[in-house]
């Protein structure tokens, strides 16, 4: 009873606040429609092309059962953040666990919301797929597995990320990692059901049920470690004994701030102790390695760019690296930077009564973000063109390639983190999805204008595309001087609320 | 930048009103804080006490009338303004991430103090405030009254001569309540002018030189403890505060008088 009474609590809370959300901005709303439309349309054009030469043809030889686990991974890590966001790290919980509640219902109710959540999210993909699939493109033919497929690995991925959410918060480092250790091989289990039985794939879906009956089955364990955990992330009772241990004090530190004045050094140290204590940008160099890693995979199952047809074949390498710098530049300075204000929450007092210039606030929050930089050039811009043996003049471009998107995207992010800022703690100051969206394709449309434009020249003439791709990176920087400017004229702007 | 005389009080505010849509938070509000004063600032939840005081800090604007601070306009040179005060919110949210030492580091470097100086402030501070042994701890470990010690010693951390302090003594046990009252006094002892807003009537009576009762964001009652007590024909400040209020209202809806 206790589950059912949480599980519709949260559900009825969230149901409103997509609402509230729909309402207030119905023209985003529309836009956001179509753009989903348009890109399933894409996405399922592609996968028809594909499929009308073979499954192994093409650039990338992925198959069906691929795109499944890559959905799973998705889907997982979706659930850890929702977990995170909802249980894990959720000061409401008190509110909860202050009441005559057996824990466990409690857990299974919040646990059933998580699972209502992706299953709502599965339920308007596949929607959309279909409408987008009878309308425009009836010939392509999905096998039933596939689909089929989908419901499990939606449920598994949820339990799976509800238990390392739960797993990856123990105050004990030691425990932290045998758990999780010992939970990942459910991961590999799928990894390997998937691989072994992809010659017959109408087992895949009991394999998937089973799997999912073992991860649920470690959800009640997991409860049982939920005190400490959520301890842990809301109160940190549990490491009071602690001594805090900083990057700040490092030498890298030094290095870096060597030419800021002291009190923007403080406000930048400031912005990268947060930072990292927030997992944040843990989560995002996480990811960023990750990424680097499918791409030299990639790069391995690629078919030999000289056998492809001409342009093909000379764009096909560069394009992956660029996709690549995309997505890090995204996720490093886009997002974090979109959050960067918000993040404050109810902190947002302490700088704005300080006698501090605006500007100073932002010189420190861009800074802390570009901080990473030399992560996402080592492991996105020069792994894959180093193993495919690409010159030294395409080794510096993308290296100006990913200082350019830096800036231009943390400009960008900063910006519009200002714009549409977010004071909710519960979402760390995260914008709306449909806002997250428009920052993404605003980023798509200044990532060709920045890297694009200088990539053609650079088809044509090695030196004068360099000497471009170090312009746009010159005005990338530019840019961001301005939106640090406008963001500080943004921030005087705003008021805290009453 | 203006410079401020002798004469010139340390907080001065003229005709202020500030709006939150069709809500008069504050309305047409005008007192003085004279130099080592210590003046309170009363009103029921919701008065309009802590929109007042996030005006004074530069955390709202306006919708009209004038701040200065210190002979300062903290309306056309906020910066100048908050050099020249100390704030301590209702409930000072603190970055969690950061250790105690850290924190403070940051405010006063923040307000351009000389490292060695602020070192030395530091470890003043945390040791009055009792957190030397927490000073390396992550402010997230902190209890409420141990963030309140922090934040408060974060406003007095450059030692400025003008406080502004919201509910300072709430989530205090007495000890420290103590210790932060004669601070309060101690300050106003060297010429230093405190605002603090209050609806507890006791602290008031005991620490203030000057009050204002506010109700609805309007003023309905300012001058010395014993002034307002005359005006009211009361003899505690409390009542005084209870006839004010329950005045206010009572005029508003003569029809439906309170009932007991």
């Amino acid at each position: 009873m206790a589950a059912l009474t949480v599980f519709a609590a949260d559900s009825l809370t969230a149901y409103r606040s997509v609402l509230a959300r729909l309402r207030r901005h119905p023209a985003m709303t529309a836009w956001f429609i179509v753009l989903m439309l348009a890109a399933t349309w894409m996405g399922l054009r592609m996968a028809e092309l594909v499929a009308s030469q073979g499954l192994d043809a093409g650039p990338l030889a992925i198959q069906p059962h691929t795109l499944l686990l890559v959905y799973f991974v998705i889907m997982m890590g979706k659930s850890v953040v929702d977990t995170n966001s909802r249980v894990t790290q959720n000061k409401e919980m008190l509110l909860i666990l202050g009441q005559p509640v057996d824990i466990y219902s409690a857990l299974w109710g919040k646990f059933a919301y998580i699972v209502l959540g992706n299953l709502a999210v599965l339920s308007v993909a596949l929607g959309t797929a279909t409408v987008v699939h009878i309308a425009f493109i009836p010939g392509l033919a999905v096998p039933p597995w596939f689909v089929a497929c989908l419901v499990p690995l939606t449920l598994l991925a949820s339990a799976m990320g509800f238990v390392f959410s739960i797993l990856t918060s123990q105050p004990n480092l030691f425990k932290r990692a045998v758990l999780v250790a010992a939970f990942s091989e459910l991961a590999v289990a799928l990894y390997m059901s998937f691989d072994w039985l992809k010659g017959t794939p109408d087992y895949l879906v009991p394999a998937s049920m089973l799997l999912f009956a073992a991860a649920l089955s470690c959800v009640p364990m997991a409860s049982r470690l939920f005190l400490s955990a959520w301890n842990y992330e809301v109160s940190g009772a549990e490491s009071v004994v602690q001594r805090a241990t900083r990057p700040g004090s490092g030498r890298l530190f030094r290095a870096l701030s060597r030419w800021m004045d002291p009190g923007t050094r403080e406000l930048f140290r400031k912005e990268m102790v947060i930072n990292i204590s927030r997992k944040e940008v843990g989560g995002t160099l996480f990811t960023i390695i990750g990424l680097a890693i499918v791409l030299v995979y990639l790069r391995g199952r690629m078919v030999e760019p000289a056998a492809l047809a001409a342009p093909l074949g000379r764009l096909v390498l560069p394009l992956l690296v660029c996709v690549g710098l995309y997505i890090a530049a995204v996720l490093q300075f886009a997002m974090l930077g979109l959050s960067s204000l918000g993040k404050e929450g109810s902190n947002f007092w302490i700088l704005r009564h300080l006698p501090v210039r605006s500007e100073r606030v932002f010189q420190a929050k861009a800074g802390a973000l570009l901080a990473f930089t030399p992560v996402i050039v080592l492991a996105i811009a020069l792994p894959l063109p180093v193993l495919a043996g690409m010159g030294p003049e395409w080794l510096l471009f993308f290296v100006l390639a990913a200082l350019a998107l830096a800036f231009a995207f943390t400009a960008l992010g900063i910006w519009s983190g200002t714009v549409y800022p977010n004071f909710d703690e519960g979402t760390r100051g995260t914008p709306d999805v449909m806002t997250m969206y428009l920052i993404m394709m605003a980023c798509l449309f200044l990532g060709v204008l920045v890297v694009g434009l200088p990539g053609l020249v650079m088809n044509y003439d090695h030196t004068v595309g360099v000497m471009c791709m170090a312009l746009s990176a010159d005005w990338s920087a530019l840019f961001l001087y301005h939106a640090i400017r406008r963001s500080a004229r943004n921030y005087d702007a705003l008021e805290v609320g009453v | 930048m203006e410079a401020s005389g002798p004469a010139e009080p340390a907080i001065s505010v003229g005709h202020l009103t500030k709006r939150f849509g069709g809500l008069v938070a504050v309305d047409d509000l005008s007192f003085e804080v004279g130099r080592g004063q210590i003046f309170g600032l009363l009103g029921s939840n919701g008065a309009g006490k802590t929109t007042t005081l996030k005006v004074l800090t530069g955390l709202l604007r306006p919708d009209a009338g004038t701040v200065r601070v210190d002979g300062v306009d903290a309306l056309k040179s906020p910066v100048e303004a908050k050099r020249r005060i100390g704030f301590l919110p209702e409930a000072p949210a603190l970055y969690d991430q950061l250790s105690a030492r850290e924190f403070l580091e940051m405010i006063g470097t923040l307000r351009d103090m000389e490292p060695g100086r602020l070192d030395r402030k530091i470890g003043e501070l945390l040791d009055r405030m009792e957190l030397s042994e927490f000073s390396q701890n992550n402010i997230g470990t902190f209890s409420r009254g141990m963030r309140q010690k922090l934040a408060f010693a974060s406003a007095v951390v450059h030692e400025p001569n003008i406080l502004i302090l919201d509910e300072p003594l709430s989530g205090l046990d007495p000890r420290f309540g103590k210790l932060f009252k004669d601070w309060i006094k101690a300050h106003s002892g060297k010429g230093g002018s405190v605002l603090m807003s209050t609806h507890v009537t006791a602290n008031a009576e005991e620490l203030c030189d000057r009050v204002a009762v506010i109700d609805r964001g309007r003023l309905l009652a300012a001058g010395s403890v014993r002034e307002v007590l005359e005006g009211s024909g009361t003899r505690t400040l409390e009542d005084a505060f209870v006839a004010l209020v329950g005045g206010s209202r009572w005029q508003r809806s003569p029809s439906s008088p309170p009932t007991a």
